[in-house]
């Protein structure tokens, strides 16, 4: 069989120039990566996922870049693209329990951040303690204002399940944010 | 009006805690490597056309943003190279754990995986995405079921780091492995459009895959699906 990593070698040596617009991406990436970064990190609390993430938000990125539409790139559309990446990860994440699982040690660990702030340390370890669907129900509501209606949609569930879900997700965060204090 | 009171209480708070560690965060500088290259090849692969297993990512953002799908044969084409992106995800996870097992006999290479653990994880790995992706494409057609596999499994293998004896430098090695591959499906599909010869090559890989799969002593189950 022809080996297609020969090809993509060959292919990728046809094009070595950078052009203005890469350079303008790549000043884009520099600026903004650990904005994006950062924003999905505390929403999703896992840096595995946090990476796939934020690569998707940049690869995203490119491809408008590439198609001459840098305009449209901004940082908030940065962000919006982002939590669109995050809600699809939350609807997938109710049959990925066994990657969670494998995840579950590291996430643990990478929900402490590089503060050296008690309570900011406490705030993550708190946000690390609770159930995925919980910490995206507050992530949503509390961080991106969503209505509880745009929760639900948002999480695909009722009105009434959100609620619900809020109400749980709150008095987890605060007995487990007490206990971490 | 105390319970209600309560709960804007509790409300506040949690606003206030969850606002207070929002913010920026720089990602590891390995990290930073592979999504600046990510992006970069994509931005390349928009520009010259070689783009197509991102298709199906661009039509959602289409379809996000109200504007007109680009057409039946990119949708194909997009499904097509999605599918060569599940082969690719096990056709590179088996090359890369070959290479892990090949390091180990290496008395230069002091890192050694667990071979145990390692290959009966790989096994049923492998196995449980060939058992499922050619079924569900073959029921459903190109199904939000086969992303989140193809997402799991890309998942998992960024994480093997948390396996017994895998060093971070092995895992590294594996990501590499994945995106060479994946990248070489892209050249495959793009390089021959719709003809006969990109069709074979997807085939060629199908096989490829069953003979890996049995060589790590895969269920016959998973290869006869394969083979179909």
């Amino acid at each position: 069989m022809t080996s297609g990593h020969d090809r993509v070698v060959g292919m990728n040596s046809t094009h070595p120039t950078i052009d203005q617009s890469q350079l303008a991406l790549q000043e884009l990436f520099r600026s903004q990566v650990s904005r994006v970064h950062g924003f999905v990190l505390v929403r999703c609390g896992s840096t595995a996922v946090a990476e796939d993430v934020t690569s998707q938000v940049f690869v995203e990125a490119a491809r408008r870049f590439a198609q001459g539409q840098t305009d449209e790139v901004t940082p908030s559309w940065l962000l919006t693209v982002a939590r669109r990446r995050l809600i699809d990860f939350w609807r997938r994440d109710r049959t990925r329990s066994r990657t969670m699982e494998l995840l579950r040690t590291e996430r643990l660990t990478a929900g402490s951040n590089d503060s050296d702030d008690p309570h900011e340390q406490a705030v993550m370890a708190a946000l690390s303690s609770l159930p995925d669907r919980q910490r995206a129900a507050l992530a949503l509501r509390y961080l991106d204002d969503f209505s509880v209606s745009e929760v639900a949609a948002a999480l695909d569930m009722s009105y009434q399940a959100a609620e619900s879900l809020l109400a749980r997700a709150r008095r987890s965060f605060s007995t487990a944010y007490g206990e971490m204090q | 009006m105390t319970e209600r009171s309560d709960r804007d209480g509790e409300e506040q708070f949690v606003r206030a805690a969850l606002e207070s560690v929002d913010g920026e965060h720089l990602p590891s500088s390995e990290a930073l490597a592979r999504m600046e290259s990510a992006m970069i090849e994509a931005y390349h692969a928009e520009r010259t056309g070689f783009g197509a297993t991102g298709r199906e990512y661009a039509d959602d953002d289409r379809r996000a943003a109200g504007v007109g799908l680009e057409g039946s044969r990119q949708r194909r084409w997009g499904r097509l190279s999605l599918v060569a992106a599940c082969v690719a995800v096990a056709v590179g996870s088996v090359f890369a754990f070959r290479a892990l097992a090949s390091e180990s006999n290496d008395p230069t290479t002091p890192a050694v995986p667990a071979p145990a653990t390692v290959d009966a994880w790989c096994r049923q790995e492998l196995a449980r995405l060939v058992a499922t992706v050619p079924a569900a494409i073959a029921e459903d057609g190109f199904s939000e079921d086969v992303q989140i596999t193809l997402d799991e499994f890309s998942l998992v293998l960024r994480r093997t780091d948390l396996l017994p004896g895998i060093t971070a430098e092995q895992s590294g090695a594996l990501q590499t492995e994945f995106s060479d591959r994946l990248a070489s499906v892209k050249a495959e599909l793009i390089l021959d459009s719709e003809s006969q010869a990109s069709r074979q090559a997807v085939a060629e890989m199908m096989v490829d895959f069953g003979d890996a799969l049995v060589e790590l002593g895969g269920s016959a189950e998973a290869c006869a699906i394969v083979d179909r």
